[in-house]
């Protein structure tokens, strides 16, 4: 009566097909703990680690411009460093702080940090992530966790305020929903300024409202107050201009994603989407022309101005290993794209208008 | 003698609404069977999409912003493969080879995210194949279970299917959070395991499953054509629920909005939303068996229509402003007896009506109606959100979905008339 009683043949081949299964997926995982145990001794094994600054090397690399970035090597991933200007003499710091993103201006600083002890084990509960005020002396000022994953993270120029984006991912039956958060700080008490979503937007005159809209990738104009950053709203990214004091955005642009500002406030380079990679361009605000720069690689990064002339971003080695380095390209389309940091990521560069620049939660 | 005898008859009955097992083996083996297929593949589907948006971002470093971008693309693949692979499951009477095909794409593609690596064309080309395998076989598979079944134990039939099936879903990510737990961050471990999951569910379908007798000798097939979709939907019964039934999704809210409107409304953690859908998941799991029971019982249609009476009511508790934390369990516990009382029952409701020769296409049919119209309430939900403002878009849809729930009611009544008096 039951249909495997007709086929015995059916069974056995049933029964051989999940032993192997059950064999393949018990032993796969079996070399999956031991390839994890190899690997850990690998890395530590890996990469070199860099000379401490002291305190008083500290102080002396800060007032000349320099860099701030992360490592992308073995153990020393995500390790906080300072080196000149060109890159050169890279020291690491004297405090335990380590981040997956990091920005640093006028003696204020915002590390993001993935916990993935935990979200590597259980996808299933909250993933915290460390978000950290920090001061010149790299001493962590004000520590929260948010749930999601860190994404991007600026300063305003005079670093009163903070602004970093994270991805709260949900997790459903049928798809895969991706959603944004993208919240300002006040660096000196530490508090939220809110989410850019609670802000008022504006398009074409009118009031702009949807369940759908998500913020990232805010940069700050030299006033501080100031700000752009990419809204998608459905399938359509827009570029918004923001003002942190009168709580408003305005839609100025469209198809900019993670943009950020020149210097001199002229231009905006941001990644622009062609087909299935992102394209590095430039827009000049005057005109509204967009430059495609000549780097032809999948660039996913909001990218930092060198000066007003050049771009540092990160991008995977072209070894197809997945640590990423620091590239500089020109920012008028011209040249070629060279590596500036090897196996580094999420440069700031404070620059010499930037040194002497007080910032207010020193006073 | 007589007492002694209705005891223990009582006693028997008693025994059978306790004890699933004896539910179990009333809906016969091939429903275990293609329960057991789904439960094996959920559980490896649900695996992958746990981890990948985690994949992407810590092995691949892929930041996840791209994904919702593909996602709009493939659910309009899947409904396009869907009645294709009916009318090909029909004519060739090879509804068992189709599904297991589904599945077994599926399957491959579990494999196929190790080989694809850094490529967002390969990723998203990989998702794609897995949601046209789940096209290509959701419709064979729920023709096999209504063949299998007599017609009074449909609702049970289904009941069981959707349980095993939701059980799989809940156990995929839990599987995954354990694996990860072994191996920190190696997700290749993951890939694998799920495959083998989905390579023991596509044994099952293809090595246990008996493919049903046709009842009626197949000598008059017509020939495979657009035609058999037209001839279907001619018929009154069919046609009505199919209107219905899409007239209704037409006004069903994603789960995403409902919890979207409910985090805001009470406050919630955006990062308790993976609970909100294991909280839906666990009741309708639950209660799928007893209402695909009760469904047989008392009338389908009637369970199928008070289904979607219980959304309104969640759309009713989501538009009392200040919701207190207590009536949002309410809400999923509303929004599981909800999905339990329309999800199989539905499927057993069009089983039951229409031609046996053509069942697979009718039922692909019926879930590309009702797949487009809950796409079209996305979509309408999100402009009237735009225009009018989040409660006045949800009280529009509340006033639709009662008119709907009214407008139903009285139609399927009516049809179920004709279709007892053509009968008798």
């Amino acid at each position: 009566m039951g249909p495997t009683r007709n086929h015995p043949e059916r069974r056995r081949i049933f029964l051989w097909v999940v032993l192997a299964c059950i064999a393949l997926a018990v032993g796969y995982t079996f070399w999956g703990i031991l390839r994890a145990n190899a690997s850990a001794s690998l890395m530590q094994a890996q990469g070199t680690p860099l000379p401490v600054a002291g305190a008083n090397e500290l102080e002396s690399i800060q007032n000349q411009p320099h860099i701030v970035y992360l490592r992308e090597v073995g153990p020393h991933y995500g390790e906080v460093t300072v080196a000149a200007i060109d890159g050169s003499s890279p020291k690491s710091l004297p405090t335990p702080l380590k981040c997956d993103r990091i920005y640093y201006a006028a003696s204020s600083g915002i590390c993001l940090l993935y916990d993935t002890s935990t979200a590597a084990q259980n996808p299933l509960t909250h993933i915290p992530v460390w978000v950290t005020l920090f001061g010149s002396d790299f001493q962590p000022r004000h520590q929260f966790t948010i749930d999601g994953s860190p994404s991007r993270a600026r300063l305003s120029p005079d670093g009163k305020y903070a602004a970093f984006t994270i991805f709260v991912t949900g997790h459903s039956y049928n798809d895969v929903n991706m959603s944004t958060a993208t919240i300002l700080l006040d660096t000196n008490t530490g508090a939220s300024l809110g989410n850019l979503e609670e802000f008022e937007t504006w398009k074409d005159g009118k009031l702009f409202q949807a369940p759908d809209f998500n913020f990232w990738g805010v940069t700050f104009a030299q006033d501080s107050n100031r700000f752009y950053a990419t809204l998608r709203n459905g399938e359509t990214i827009y570029l918004v201009q923001g003002d942190v004091a009168a709580r408003k955005l305005t839609v100025l642009h469209e198809g900019v994603e993670c943009p950020s500002l020149s210097p001199d406030g002229t231009r905006i380079a941001f990644k622009k989407r062609m087909g299935d990679r992102w394209q590095l361009t430039v827009l000049d605000l005057a005109t509204m022309k967009e430059i495609p720069l000549a780097e032809k690689e999948d660039v996913d990064d909001q990218v930092e101005w060198l000066d007003n002339a050049r771009i540092l971003y990160q991008r995977a080695n072209d070894d197809s290993q997945n640590w990423m380095s620091v590239f500089v390209v020109p920012a008028d389309g011209s040249g070629e794209p060279n590596i500036f940091l090897q196996n580094a990521a999420s440069p700031a560069v404070i620059r010499e208008q930037d040194i002497h620049r007080l910032s207010p939660s020193l006073n | 003698m007589y007492p002694i005898e209705n005891s223990g008859d009582l006693i028997k009955n008693k025994r059978r609404q306790l004890f699933s097992r004896e539910i179990w083996r009333s809906v016969g083996n091939t429903v275990i069977f293609l329960g057991l297929t789904s439960l094996l593949t959920d559980i490896s589907s649900e695996m992958v999409t746990a981890t990948l948006p985690l994949y992407l971002l810590l092995t691949l470093r892929l930041a996840p912003l791209q994904f919702g971008l593909i996602d709009g693309l493939n659910q309009g693949a899947s409904v396009l493969v869907r009645i294709a692979s009916g009318l090909i499951a029909d004519r060739w009477r090879r509804g068992k080879e189709v599904a297991t095909a589904g599945y077994g794409f599926s399957a491959v593609c579990r494999i196929g995210l190790l080989l694809v690596g850094r490529s967002w064309l390969g990723i998203s080309g990989v998702v794609l194949l897995d949601r046209i395998g789940k096209g290509i076989r959701t419709a064979p598979r729920d023709a096999m279970i209504a063949a299998s079944v007599p017609s009074e134990k449909l609702g049970t039939a289904f009941g069981v299917h959707r349980a095993m099936d939701t059980a799989g879903a809940m156990l995929g990510p839990l599987m995954a959070a354990g694996l990860l737990a072994l191996t920190p961050g190696s997700y290749d471990t993951v890939f694998i395991v799920s495959f083998c999951f989905a390579i023991i569910g596509v044994a099952v379908i293809s090595l246990l499953v008996e493919p049903p007798a046709p009842s009626a000798p197949a000598e008059n097939t017509p020939p495979v054509s657009t035609q058999v979709v037209s001839q279907l939907l001619a018929r009154p019964g069919f046609r009505a629920l199919v209107l219905v039934s899409s007239a209704l999704a037409l006004t069903t809210l994603s789960d995403s909005f409902i919890f979207l409107t409910l985090q805001r409304g009470s406050s919630l953690s955006v990062s308790l939303f993976p609970l909100l859908y294991v909280g839906v998941a666990l009741v309708f799991m639950v209660f799928a068996i007893p209402i695909g029971r009760l469904a047989d019982r008392l009338g389908r249609r009637q369970i199928f229509v008070a289904g979607y009476a219980l959304l309104a009511l969640v759309y009713g508790l989501l538009l009392l402003p200040g919701l207190p934390q207590a009536l949002s369990i309410g809400v999923l516990l509303l929004m599981g007896l909800y999905y339990a009382a329309t999800d199989g029952v539905l499927a057993a409701l069009a089983s039951a009506i229409l031609p046996e020769q053509w069942r697979t296409t009718g039922l692909a049919i019926l879930t590309t109606g009702t797949g487009l119209a809950r796409l079209l309430a996305s979509l309408g939900y999100g402009a009237l959100w735009t225009y009018l403002g989040p409660s006045q878009a949800l009280s529009i849809f509340l006033i639709g979905l009662s008119i709907t729930v009214s407008i139903a009611w009285i139609f399927l009544n009516r049809v179920e008339r004709n279709i007892h008096g053509t009968n008798s």
